[in-house]
């Protein structure tokens, strides 16, 4: 028996998004997805940006990562809740696990709930979490063709973070080519050139934050 | 090596189109992959093997359709389908280009072995 079908390959990761996604809306909490490479500086713009919005929005964070808390360590010891989501090995989240744990937070009391992903530019790029907003963080240290070279993650952000910037007089990388390969995917994503080590020029990426 | 997690997803999707027939077992499907996801067929086809032992798509013989994106230069107009992955305008070479397209992951058919044909 031979059946045609047009079925979706992430049609059980994509339910079970759908369902986080109706949980945050009924509480109306917006949720962030934070997908980069391994030591692009995720944690660190957590780090720095958590504090910005301090008294604003109430957040907490949820730390993907194959092995350890250190992460979520480093969050929890800024006063923000934090949870470590372990993959034992798995190199992204998927919507289950973050369905299961989202669950175990106080809801009523959050905002913004900001989701780390495991550090990999490929396999999270698949895998929708249920969030409101996907951000891709890319660091100048990675090399200014990376947009090229992972386009999906590139084409499903809604906005891209380009970190790392006071390392620019020691990398080669060159801002405007990166953003060319960021336009030829995507039209619409801001792009937030910052440094979350020194903290310069968060305040464009901290407003559109607020205002997500 | 993505192609693992994008197996497992495929196991799930046809041995849920399995299951909703009520067929015996799997013995082809195809699958429709955009170049944007960047997946090696062959690399697809060893990690389906393996993530399908002991579900009804064990022992299913998988086919991988690569689809094209289309790349639209926004200096000369020219629409081209690259098969490779393209960063540039392969009429003029301008990095001013839109990446269309290429992005779909879909399971397109399924041969399933029911039990009122044996
Ligand atoms: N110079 C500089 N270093 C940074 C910046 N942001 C992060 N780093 C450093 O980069 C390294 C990795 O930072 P993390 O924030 O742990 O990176 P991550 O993306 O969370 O890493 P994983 O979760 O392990 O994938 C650390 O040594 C940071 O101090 C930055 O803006 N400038
Ligand atoms: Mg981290
Ligand atoms: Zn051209």
């Amino acid at each position: 028996m031979n059946v045609e079908v047009m079925r979706n390959v992430f049609a059980r990761n994509d339910a079970l998004a759908a369902d986080t996604r109706a949980l945050l809306t009924q509480y109306g909490i917006v949720s962030v997805n934070l997908i980069g490479g391994a030591g692009a500086g995720k944690t660190t713009l957590l780090e720095a940006t958590l504090p910005k919005l301090a008294g604003r929005k109430r957040t907490a964070v949820l730390e993907g990562d194959i092995a350890t808390t250190h992460d979520a360590e480093r969050i929890a010891a800024l006063g923000v809740p934090a949870m470590q989501l372990l993959t034992d090995g798995g190199c992204h989240l998927g919507a289950a696990l973050v369905y299961n744990s989202i669950q175990k937070l106080p809801l009523a009391e959050l905002d913004l709930v900001f989701i780390e992903n495991v550090g990999n530019l490929v396999c999270p790029a698949n895998f929708d979490l249920g969030e409101q907003r996907t951000v891709a963080v890319l660091s100048t240290a990675e090399g200014d063709d990376k947009p090229a070279k992972y386009p999906l993650l590139f084409k499903r952000a809604n906005a891209v973070v380009l970190t790392k910037l006071d390392l620019l007089p020691h990398v080669s990388f060159d801002v405007e080519q990166c953003i060319r390969y960021i336009r030829q995917l995507n039209e619409a994503a801001p792009i937030f050139a910052l440094s979350a080590k020194t903290g310069d020029s968060l305040d464009d990426w901290v407003t559109w934050l607020l205002s997500a | 090596m993505h192609e693992f997690s994008i197996a497992t997803e495929l196991v799930a999707a046809v041995v849920g189109e399995a299951e909703r027939h009520g067929a015996r077992r799997v013995e082809r499907l195809e699958c429709q992959c955009g170049a944007m996801r960047q997946i090696v067929p062959a690399m697809l086809i060893d990690a389906f093997e393996l993530a399908a032992v002991d579900t009804l798509a064990e022992g299913a013989q998988l086919t991988v359709k690569t689809v094209p994106p289309t790349v639209r230069c926004r200096d000369c107009g020219a629409e081209t389908q690259p098969t490779d992955w393209a960063v540039e305008c392969p009429r003029c070479t301008s990095l001013n280009i839109a990446v269309e397209g290429g992005d779909e992951l879909l399971l397109t058919s399924v041969t399933l072995e029911v039990d009122d044909e044996r």
